[in-house]
């Protein structure tokens, strides 16, 4: 039996050794992203079309694309999730119909995007005959970023002290007013929070995109139009081997992006943890 | 069935309110006992008793606030200018700018002081800024927090004390123009200087307004109300005028309370 | 008034039943166009065969089958202990300062998209296993270690949650009997976590299996049974993310039977999860 106090101090030793082995791993990451990533980096990397495939020429249509897609995915699934969220928290007291809701959003957070891929080549292009493109991918992304923002919200409004909505009921508001005009700005950076999330996953998604929003390479002009995101340019052009140089420069900006968005979150999540105490 | 006094303000019947219990190995409990009770126009009615007496569940009955909780359930009846506030006819809404209510800790609305104010006559369909404008100062006058606030009208209310909270929130309830004002315990949370100063308002909203101050502070009840009315247990055990509830009660009960020996 | 509070009640209403209607129209999709050539070939034919060829007709996805478990096996054995010791430093010994640098940093690893993972495994790691161990470099290691990298943020943040949930009178009953903090974690602070833990650990696993972009870069994705760990293997998301591109008519369909196959299991260890995570909330 070893003694307590060594027994102690070694185990202090390997937890502390498994969060720097954490953080190490990320910082690596990064940091061999960033060093191989910065000399394909230029203005005209980031403000050219591809060219000759991706092989040279840069990264501006699936910038466009990016963003389109996951504007347009934010825009459905917001008002969803947060009606969603809204529904469960002030318009139902726990029963088997909320269960219900939330046994659907907890499955469809565990889904794949791989199955969220198939589903939405099924439904959207094939079935509903969109065809490959940006209305179909948003339309898949928004199914998948769902349970993101009816968790988020939910989390926020149900931080809302209970003594405003009776301070508001009390003043003669109706439900819905009072959920528009105390609820719902109390908890706004709960929600932004949840829907910065999402654009986070539809920026960094890949599996789900190829098989909706197709890979074209010409910048989009409508949602009706393919086009290829970010995350998919650099899987083809990584993975077919056209150009690494390209590779680690789309993987660059992505990987900035991804940076900036959890950046953000973290700070919003800190004031909004702040304002509360 | 109308009221043989027309003076009656709010009329209540047999009221019972059960809290139901929410899973099988909970208990119901009973708030509210079948109680039967006038309020006169124009007067302050402290109402007193221990804690778990059942005057808060009043206060929130007659403004229907108990039915944002879904376990409540209520029998008996309530009239309101000997019409029944229980009638399926009757807006809620409209019954709640009625019958104002100013709760134990100062809730103000993460707005600004003017919207604070602003939020009841907007909700009502007021709009139009100079009468909002008026409105605001009127109520803020009324509940002697004009000359604090008034360069500030447009900072956060969260900023202001918490006797100026509490105030604010009576202004927010006057800027209705409600007939009732119900407080319940106002200054439980209160240092005694803004206690005094809210003590000051409810003298002043006497004229104007029928009030129901719900307190645990016998001493309070005993300035501030015209008439008094004893709780325990969510039974009505003795109403009368001040005076006579404090210098000779007839329940052995109300006397013990009032002397301290229990609650 | 009162009738536009019923509409917006019902319209919220219809809104909410979105995330359980998604999921319906999945299931129903996936099935719809997989189910068929699971009749013809039979389920038992179809999950224990062991050739892959469709241009043949030859649907057998056990090679497949295998290959998902071996890299999920392998991740869990190179994740799990990390993400766990994570964890524990996390909720019980680390300092203010340290835990806000250490939990941004794991939320930030949860961010980065798989492909980004998959390929700096296609750079670094696979030419690693090529020069270190032989063979091609496209492995089943290969996943194993990306995959591992990839499941931690998802088995910390739960297990940490979970061990957060604990109430501090627990540890403060151990310390005032005179044990150590750390015996104090394995004795009383990690049993009463063990429900959140093991749904931390079966999330994390089926993360694992239905990671698809990574795993396609480095696996090899030759159509074997993996027997050592520096074979090439192909996973049931690799399988169906490589061929979807030209598949047609059967060998559509047996792509989206290699669905079926993977949304069952994920949700049942998705619900495996769920029903553990919710006993130790009932308890």
């Amino acid at each position: 039996m070893i003694n307590p106090k060594i027994e102690q101090r070694l185990a202090l030793w390997l937890l502390k050794a498994a969060a720097g082995i954490t953080v190490m791993l990320l910082g690596l990451i990064i940091l061999y992203i960033v060093i191989r990533g910065v000399p394909a980096i230029s203005w005209s990397f980031l403000w050219h079309n591809p060219e000759d495939m991706g092989r040279s020429g840069g990264i501006f249509s699936s910038v466009i694309g990016t963003f389109m897609l996951a504007g347009l995915s934010i825009c459905i699934a917001t008002p969803l999730g947060v009606g969603t969220a809204i529904f469960l928290t002030e318009y139902t007291t726990e029963s088997w119909h909320t269960r219900i809701i939330r046994f659907g959003a907890d499955c469809l957070s565990g889904i794949p995007s791989i199955i969220f891929g198939l589903f939405g080549f099924v439904l959207f292009v094939i079935v509903l005959d969109f065809g490959w493109c940006i209305l179909s991918g948003a339309l898949t992304m928004c199914f998948m970023i769902l349970p993101t923002i009816i968790r988020t919200t939910e989390e926020a409004i149900k931080a809302v002290p209970f003594e405003l909505r009776e301070a508001s009921f009390s003043l003669g508001a109706t439900k819905w007013q009072t959920i528009t005009k105390v609820v719902l700005p109390e908890s706004l950076a709960g929600i932004i929070t949840g829907v910065v999330l999402g654009v986070g996953r539809c920026v960094g998604e890949t599996a789900v995109v190829i098989f909706t929003a197709g890979s074209a390479l010409a910048t989009p002009t409508s949602i009706f139009d393919s086009s290829r995101t970010m995350a998919v340019h650099f899987y083809i052009i990584s993975r077919e081997g056209i150009s690494i140089s390209n590779a680690f420069g789309t993987a660059l900006v992505l990987v900035v992006c991804i940076l900036l968005i959890n950046i953000c979150t973290y700070w919003m999540m800190h004031r909004y943890i702040r304002k509360k105490h | 069935m109308i009221s043989a006094n027309s003076s009656v303000c709010v009329e209540i019947r047999d009221l019972w309110v059960r809290y139901c219990p929410k899973n099988r190995w909970e208990k119901e409990t009973i708030a509210l006992n079948g109680l039967t009770m006038n309020i006169m126009k124009n007067e302050i009615l402290s109402i007193i008793g221990p804690a778990h007496s059942g005057k808060t569940t009043l206060l929130r009955a007659i403004n229907r606030l108990t039915e944002l909780h879904r376990n409540v359930k209520i029998q008996g009846d309530i009239l309101l200018n000997q019409a029944s506030i229980y009638d399926p006819q009757v807006n809620v809404v409209e019954l709640r700018r009625k019958v104002g209510m100013v709760f134990a800790r100062p809730v103000v609305l993460p707005k600004s002081i003017f919207e604070n104010i602003a939020y009841g006559p907007r909700l009502k369909g007021i709009h139009h800024p100079a009468e909002l404008e008026k409105i605001v100062e009127s109520s803020l006058q009324a509940a002697y927090l004009w000359n604090e606030v008034k360069d500030r009208l447009h900072q956060p209310a969260l900023a202001l004390s918490g006797g100026q909270q509490q105030r604010l929130c009576i202004a927010r309830v006057i800027a209705l123009q409600p007939e009732i004002i119900m407080f319940d315990e106002p200054t439980s949370a209160l240092d005694p200087i803004s206690t005094g100063k809210i003590e000051d308002t409810l003298h002043e909203l006497k004229t104007q307004y029928t009030i129901i101050l719900v307190t645990n502070n016998t001493k309070q009840a005993a300035r501030v109300g015209t008439q008094s009315a004893f709780f325990l247990m969510g039974k009505l055990i003795e109403m009368g005028s001040t005076e006579q509830i404090f210098t000779r009660p007839y329940a052995k009960k109300t006397e013990d309370y009032i002397t301290g020996r229990f609650g | 008034m009162i009738e536009q509070e019923k509409w917006i009640k019902f319209i919220l209403m219809l809104i909410a039943c979105s995330a359980i209607s998604a999921l319906a129209l999945i299931t129903f999709f996936i099935f719809w166009e997989g189910l068929p050539v699971i009749w013809k070939i039979g389920l038992w034919d179809f999950i224990s065969g062991l050739k892959w060829a469709p241009t043949k007709g030859k649907f057998g996805i056990l090679p497949m089958i295998v290959g998902s478990f071996e890299v999920t096996f392998g991740a869990m054995i190179l994740g799990v202990p990390l993400a766990l010791l994570c964890a524990i430093y996390l909720a019980e010994f680390a300092s203010p300062r340290t835990r806000n640098i250490l939990k941004p940093a794991i939320e930030v690893l949860a961010g980065i998209p798989s492909v980004v993972y998959g390929f700096i495994g296609m750079m670094v790691i696979v030419p690693f296993l090529r020069n270190t161990f032989g063979g091609s470099g496209f492995s089943v290691a290969g996943c194993s270690i990306v995959l591992g990298i990839m499941i931690l943020p998802t088995i910390t943040s739960i297990s940490f949650d979970a061990l957060m949930a604990i109430p501090r009178t627990y540890r403060e009953g151990s310390l005032a009997l005179g044990a150590t903090p750390w015996q104090t974690v394995k004795m009383v602070v990690l049993p009463a976590a063990k429900s959140g833990i093991v749904a931390a650990v079966i999330l994390g696993m089926g993360r694992a299996i239905g990671e698809t972009m990574a795993v396609i870069m480095i696996a090899g994705n030759s159509l074997i049974i993996p027997l050592t760990p520096f074979d090439p293997v192909r996973t049931l998301t690799s399988n169906i993310a490589l061929e979807m591109g030209y598949a047609t008519g059967d060998h559509r369909q047996a792509l989206f039977a290699t669905g079926i196959i993977l949304f069952v299991v994920i949700m049942c260890l998705n619900s495996l999860a769920n029903w553990i995570a919710n006993k130790a909330v009932a308890k």
